[in-house]
């Protein structure tokens, strides 16, 4: 539901991060988003049928606030010479990471 | 309790949006406005006089840029109605106290500042704002207590002598020269050492690096001398000057400092940082826009407002941008030179800044695109400047400078006059030029990729280009290929094929039992550590997830194997062997490896000072290994003593509550820890504690042992200690010490005792002094 959504929003330390540069690595990702603070995960998104990255990824920190940290400083920043997005996600689910790019 | 009505609310939050508003952008006059909210708040004052006097006081605390904005409505409502004023200044005194109780040193400090610009505005007699200095000032002079106490007691009555000094001047000259006479005696006694350990540049050329209240008092001092006259804060009460000399005065209530409780943690001292002068800046369209020098007291006032900004919207970067850029002042000073300042100032904090550094990062990149036609250039002069003072830079601002100039050039498009320090290809890479340009890349290539990286530097660049960040497996799967001799290469075959086919870890771990003849067992289980290490890590070299996978399947096997520090060193280093060109890979790699407590935090240490490292020592990433770590198991400790702490805690209410029987039901169904969990809680906190101690023992005995053996050796070939190395090295040490400072202070005794003592060279000696003269 929409409240249960919300609420899964507020305490979530997970962002979705999009309108990458579909080279754009894991390592680089790490790189940036480490600056906000310790990283427990990354998924990247990869095309649904061709596996291959497609602009977007999952990053979980271990806490809220980093994750705050990222939304303050990284949203809207440089990466690979694109502007990348953040938004809070209520937490990555396996099957989540194949889109269409 | 009665219920508020909604008018009620109504109203009140009317009042309070007034009154937080008053000041804002407006059509008529700042005075016109107070006036007006002044006769408002006075026909209220019967109703809502707690809570008027409650927003008056958060203002007075909370908004340090508008203090005199405050006090002047004070002042007017003072006039009008004596004993609300009265109320006032016992509030204030109120906050002020608990502000002190709760060590909120700044709040209590602005509380001060605002009770003497009250004497400004003829609510408050001199002589009695005197005589609370006086009391601040024999805190200042107490003895026996902690520096950093004293400290703030005296920085705290200098800070408001801009405000308050006229005043006092011309009414109290006597007192008042008498009270400078104390501060300034103290100052002139105040022990030092700490100075040279938050310095962000060892040199004074060509600005002096001065320690905080010293600058302060040469400020006052100045101030003083242009008998107290300055022209930068915005004074509202002059214009009422005439209505508010009518107004009669209170005296404030006996206020005396509590005293000093061992557990009290003060403000660090600091060093003022300073990079520009008037020369720095270009010449205005007219001739008012010059830099204040560095004892002018406006120098002091405008920093600490743009600070005060920096404080305040640091969480929303761009509003910080155009906050900072439409500082009220702006065109009467050399504004992008002063916030560049004043950014890099808190950037290159000792022992750490206030915020996270890509907070200052990305407002830097907010100023850029806010003002393009002349913060970049602005940036661009700064980066220059400190370039070229960089040899005397402290090692950790070294550090923080490239991790700035990287990330701000990732942003944009990795442009820069590269060219322009060509120069530095030709000198000794360990100076700190070179050395700063090769990091600057190597750090680069970690946010965009190689080819970029190459593509972006001239091709003189090639000594500084990074190498590509391959793997490098060393033995040859091929009996044909080259390597293939290597001793261990048919196991790693055997390994390969075994992992591909998807085996059984008990397998595997056979596999790598199965003894070659005539090998010595200690040999033996360097190569199946080697071999196995290098194998896995190998065959998931293609990203960081892949390693991490690899990790977390091959756990027990990797447990199994690492059963000593010999195996875990072995690990680190068969790592090491194959990602050596990856710096970034191994620091994950080096992280996950603590995590997953394969191998632990004194193991890391150990091998980053190995022989085998030594080529390592002075580069970036091996410090950053070895910071992580000491994270690592400061995190670890912090948890542990916080779970001991709050279990103990459970136990204890518990037993004091038992009396009272019907205590709320929440409490009753928590969990109550029994006193054998406490106790057990506590001794793995014990433990963890003896495990952080000894990871700084191992650490800071190597440090004193490479760093004694090359001055004895430099001694005895009759040449110059202080070579690269040695600076790096005594840098690194001391950034141990200040970055951890809190974690190392705990065993300082120990440390004392058994590593820094008295027969110790008086150069490593003196980094440990330092660090304790931090808390003095």
């Amino acid at each position: 539901s929409r409240t249960e959504q919300e609420r899964l929003l507020a305490q979530s330390c997970t962002l979705y991060v999009g309108n990458m540069s579909f080279y754009t690595t894991e390592e680089q990702l790490y790189e940036l988003f480490g600056k906000c603070g310790d990283v427990k995960r990354i998924v990247m998104g990869l095309d649904k049928f061709k596996r291959t990255p497609c602009g977007f990824c999952f990053i979980e920190f271990y806490n809220r606030q980093d994750g705050e940290h990222a939304m303050a400083y990284i949203n809207s920043t440089r990466l690979d010479d694109r502007i990348i997005r953040t938004d809070w996600d209520a937490g990555f689910v396996e099957g989540r990471q194949y889109g269409r790019g | 309790k009665k219920r508020r009505t909604n008018e009620t609310v109504e109203i009140e939050d009317r009042l309070e949006s007034l009154i937080l508003r008053v000041g804002e952008k407006s059509t008529s006059s700042l005075e016109s406005n107070l006036e007006g909210l002044a006769s408002v708040l006075e026909a209220d004052l019967t109703t809502y006089k707690n809570k008027i006097l409650k927003i008056l006081v958060d203002c007075a605390v909370s908004l340090p840029d508008k203090c005199t904005i405050y006090t002047t409505l004070i002042g007017l409502l003072n006039t009008k109605n004596y004993n609300f004023g009265g109320e006032c200044v016992e509030l204030l005194i109120k906050s002020m106290k608990d502000s002190l109780k709760t060590v909120k040193w700044e709040q209590a400090r602005f509380a001060l500042r605002f009770i003497a610009d009250l004497v400004n505005c003829h609510v408050i007699s001199a002589g009695s704002l005197l005589q609370l200095m006086d009391n601040f000032v024999d805190a200042a002079l107490e003895e026996g207590v902690p520096q950093v106490r004293r400290d703030w007691f005296a920085y705290a009555v200098l800070s408001c002598l801009p405000w308050v000094g006229r005043e006092l001047y011309e009414k109290k000259e006597s007192e008042l020269d008498r009270m400078l006479g104390s501060l300034e005696g103290y100052i002139k006694r105040r022990n030092k050492t700490h100075h040279n350990a938050l310095r962000v540049f060892r040199s004074d050329t060509p600005h002096p690096q001065e320690e905080y209240l010293d600058c302060l008092w040469q400020q006052i001092k100045r101030l003083r001398s242009d008998m107290w006259v300055e022209k930068h804060i915005v004074r509202p009460y002059l214009a009422f000057d005439s209505v508010l000399c009518e107004a009669l005065q209170h005296n404030l209530p006996q206020m005396v400092p509590q005293p000093h409780h061992p557990s009290t943690i003060y403000p660090l001292p600091q060093v003022v940082f300073r990079m520009f002068d008037y020369t720095d800046c270009p010449e205005g369209p007219s001739s008012t826009i010059i830099l204040p020098g560095q004892h002018s007291i406006e120098r002091y006032l405008i920093e600490e407002q743009l600070r005060h900004i920096l404080k305040t919207y640091h969480k929303e970067r761009k509003e910080c941008a155009a906050q900072l850029l439409s500082y009220p002042l702006k065109n009467k000073i050399p504004l992008e030179y002063m916030i560049v300042e004043v950014m890099f100032g808190e950037i290159f904090r000792l022992p750490n800044p206030e915020f996270i550094e890509i907070a200052y990062g990305s407002i830097l990149i907010e100023l850029c695109k806010l003002q393009p036609s002349t913060m970049p250039q602005v940036l661009a002069q700064a980066t220059e400047l400190l370039f070229e003072r960089i040899d005397t830079m402290s090692v950790t601002c070294f550090d923080r400078f490239i991790s700035w100039f990287s990330y701000h050039l990732s942003n944009f498009q990795f442009r820069w006059s590269w060219e322009d320090w060509e120069e530095h290809t030709k000198t000794d890479p360990e100076m700190p030029k070179p050395k700063f340009i090769k990091e600057v890349l190597l750090k680069c290539l970690r946010l965009a990729y190689h080819q970029r990286i190459v593509d972006v530097v001239p091709e003189s660049f090639a000594a500084f280009a990074p190498e590509k960040p391959e793997a490098h497996f060393k033995f040859a799967l091929d009996p044909n290929e080259p390597g293939a001799e290597i001793n261990g290469c048919n196991l790693a075959f055997k390994l390969v094929n075994a992992i591909k086919q998807k085996i059984s870890q008990e397998e595997i771990q056979a596999i790598l039992s199965d003894i070659p003849e005539g090998e010595q067992d200690r040999e033996l289980n360097t190569l199946k550590v080697t071999v196995f290490t290098q194998t896995l890590l190998h065959l998931a070299s293609k990203s960081f997830s892949h390693s991490f996978a690899a990790i977390a399947k091959f756990h027990p096997t990797f447990k199994t194997l690492a059963d000593t520090e010999e195996a875990q060193i072995c690990m680190l280093r068969s790592m090491y062997e194959l990602w050596r060109k990856h710096h970034q890979m191994m620091v994950v790699l080096v992280d996950k490896l603590l995590k997953t407590q394969i191998v632990e935090c004194s193991a890391v240490a150990n091998w980053l000072f190995s022989k085998e490292m030594v080529g390592e020592f002075t580069k970036v990433y091996t410090w950053e290994i070895l910071h992580l770590t000491i994270r690592k198991m400061n995190k670890h400790v912090n948890k542990l003593n916080k779970e001991a702490n709050d279990a103990r805690k459970m136990v204890e209410d518990v037993e004091s509550e038992s009396e009272d029987s019907d205590n709320d039901q929440s409490r009753k169904t928590m969990e109550k820890p029994t006193e054998e969990q406490v106790e057990k809680l506590e001794e793995k906190l014990e433990a963890a504690q003896a495990d952080q101690k000894n990871l700084f023992l191992i650490i800071f005995q190597r440090f004193i042992m490479i760093l004694s053996e090359h001055l004895v050796r430099c001694d005895t070939d009759g040449v110059n200690f202080k070579n690269p190395w040695y600076h790096w090295t005594i840098g690194r040490l001391q950034q141990i010490f200040l970055l951890h400072h809190e974690q190392v202070e705990k065993y300082s005794t120990t440390l004392e005792t058994l590593l820094f003592t008295q027969d110790l060279d008086p150069n490593i000696l003196d980094v440990f002094q330092q660090f304790l003269a931090l808390r003095m």
